[in-house]
């Protein structure tokens, strides 16, 4: 009897190590890749320009607003690594104060939100936030759930409508929001940007709650928004931390924007 | 403790031999109903123990050591299945944790297997094959002698009224 409990103590000691040593000396994503990045761009840009095709969403077409937009996604893309994807960012002309991911690196920001923030840098917040979403797959594990693989890889147009309209309305969890706040903030920090603008962000959006049809996407749906202003406003900023302006002319930024909004 | 004596494989016939080496089979139960379930082969072990254990003390073995050892690997396989779909639908880190057990779980499988197949092998030879633990087990319970109880003291009493 005692040799049997010997055995079935080496038998679990060792299964028990091992577990421990892999667990401590290997290193495997937290997130299973479910999409290559490859499919991920493609369906993204399918999504983009599906949804540019719905009335409200028309793209504003301006160099210097391309050019301020490409010059920001590439700049905040090369400012962390491994980033997965090359950012493409889109402006839309929409009144709504609005921002949203799609999967393979595609946002879309309303002529709304540019319109609301009072500065470059909490529009940069905004497209950091999003990019979050995007670099922690939160979008294609959403859409997963919500749809399945089959439906998500699925080129019939109409699915794809479906689809890129769920993704206009914010369906993340507030463990999701909290990750892209963070993700955000950091992201802001490696650009010598203060996050917490962010805060004054969510905080004047909260104030004007009242209005929900002008103010979609940040208040209606995403979760607990006066703890995620906690959050954010303790943030840990390096000891020899000094912010910077933003490289965007907001002035004119604003200017070449409001030349294309509706009035 | 005291056992019965250990048959050779020429004492053993064809017969005893296949349906000793059929018990290390069941691990593929799921696979033939392509059934992604572990408990299936747990199930088929059962079943195929019960319906053996009266075949001889050889085949009682292995069946016994076959259903023992296939316990631990299916209660383990299903805890993956589960941690992992809750992981999927609660939106989840997959944390090291995690890996780590995943990867265990792997290499007891293969061991699983590898033991498994000698198994189906030795048995078929008529010889015996003692798995860590799971074999001593097995054997402790088929082929201990039980104590005969006293035969000089009635069975069957009448109720007491006080």
């Amino acid at each position: 009897m005692k040799r049997i409990l010997i055995e079935l103590a080496v038998l679990l000691g060792i299964g028990g190590l091992l577990w421990a040593a892999i667990a401590i000396f290997v290193q495997l994503p937290e997130r299973p890749v479910l999409l290559s990045v490859e499919k991920e761009k493609e369906i993204g840009e399918e999504y983009r320009n599906m949804i540019l095709t719905m009335q409200g969403f028309s793209k504003v077409k301006d160099p210097y607003i391309d050019s301020v937009l490409a010059y920001t996604a590439k700049r905040l893309e090369q400012s962390f690594e491994d980033s997965r994807f090359s950012y493409n960012i889109t402006l839309v002309d929409n009144e709504i104060v609005n921002a949203f991911a799609l999967p393979g690196g595609f946002i879309v920001v309303t002529t709304g939100l540019v319109e609301f923030c009072e500065s470059p840098e909490e529009f940069i917040a905004v497209i950091c936030h999003e990019i979050g979403h995007i670099e922690k797959g939160h979008i294609v594990s959403r859409l997963i759930k919500d749809f399945g693989l089959n439906l998500l890889t699925s080129n019939d147009p109409f699915v794809t409508g479906e689809i890129a309209k769920t993704l206009l309305s914010s369906g993340y969890n507030r463990q999701q929001e909290e990750e892209a706040d963070q993700f955000a903030g950091e992201l802001m920090i490696k650009n010598n940007l203060d996050p917490r603008v962010m805060a004054k962000l969510f905080r004047r959006l909260n104030e004007k709650q009242g209005d929900l049809d002008n103010y979609l996407e940040f208040i209606s749906s995403h979760p607990n928004l006066e703890s995620r202003i906690r959050q954010i406003l303790s943030i840990q900023l390096p000891d020899d931390f000094k912010p910077s302006e933003s490289w965007i002319n907001w002035d004119t930024f604003r200017e070449f924007t409001g030349l294309h909004a509706d009035s | 403790m005291e056992f019965y004596p250990i048959p050779q494989p020429e004492e053993l016939t064809d017969r005893e031999k296949e349906d000793a080496s059929g018990s290390y089979l069941m691990m593929f139960a799921t696979t033939a109903l392509g059934l992604p379930l572990p408990i299936i082969n747990l199930i088929a072990s059962v079943v195929y123990y019960f319906v053996n254990k009266s075949k001889g003390r050889f085949v009682r073995f292995h069946s016994l050591q076959s259903l023992y050892s296939q316990l631990p690997v299916t209660i383990l396989n299903s805890a993956l299945v589960i941690w992992a779909i809750m992981n999927l639908v609660n939106d989840n880190p997959f944390t090291n944790i995690f890996w780590g057990f995943a990867i265990t779980m792997g290499v007891v499988n293969i061991f699983y297997f590898i033991f498994s197949m000698i198994g189906v092998v030795r048995a078929r030879k008529g010889r015996f094959i003692y798995f860590v633990f799971f074999g001593k087990l097995s054997y402790a319970q088929v082929y201990r002698k039980r104590e005969e109880k006293a035969t000089d003291s009635p069975v069957n009493l009448p109720p007491k009224f006080d």
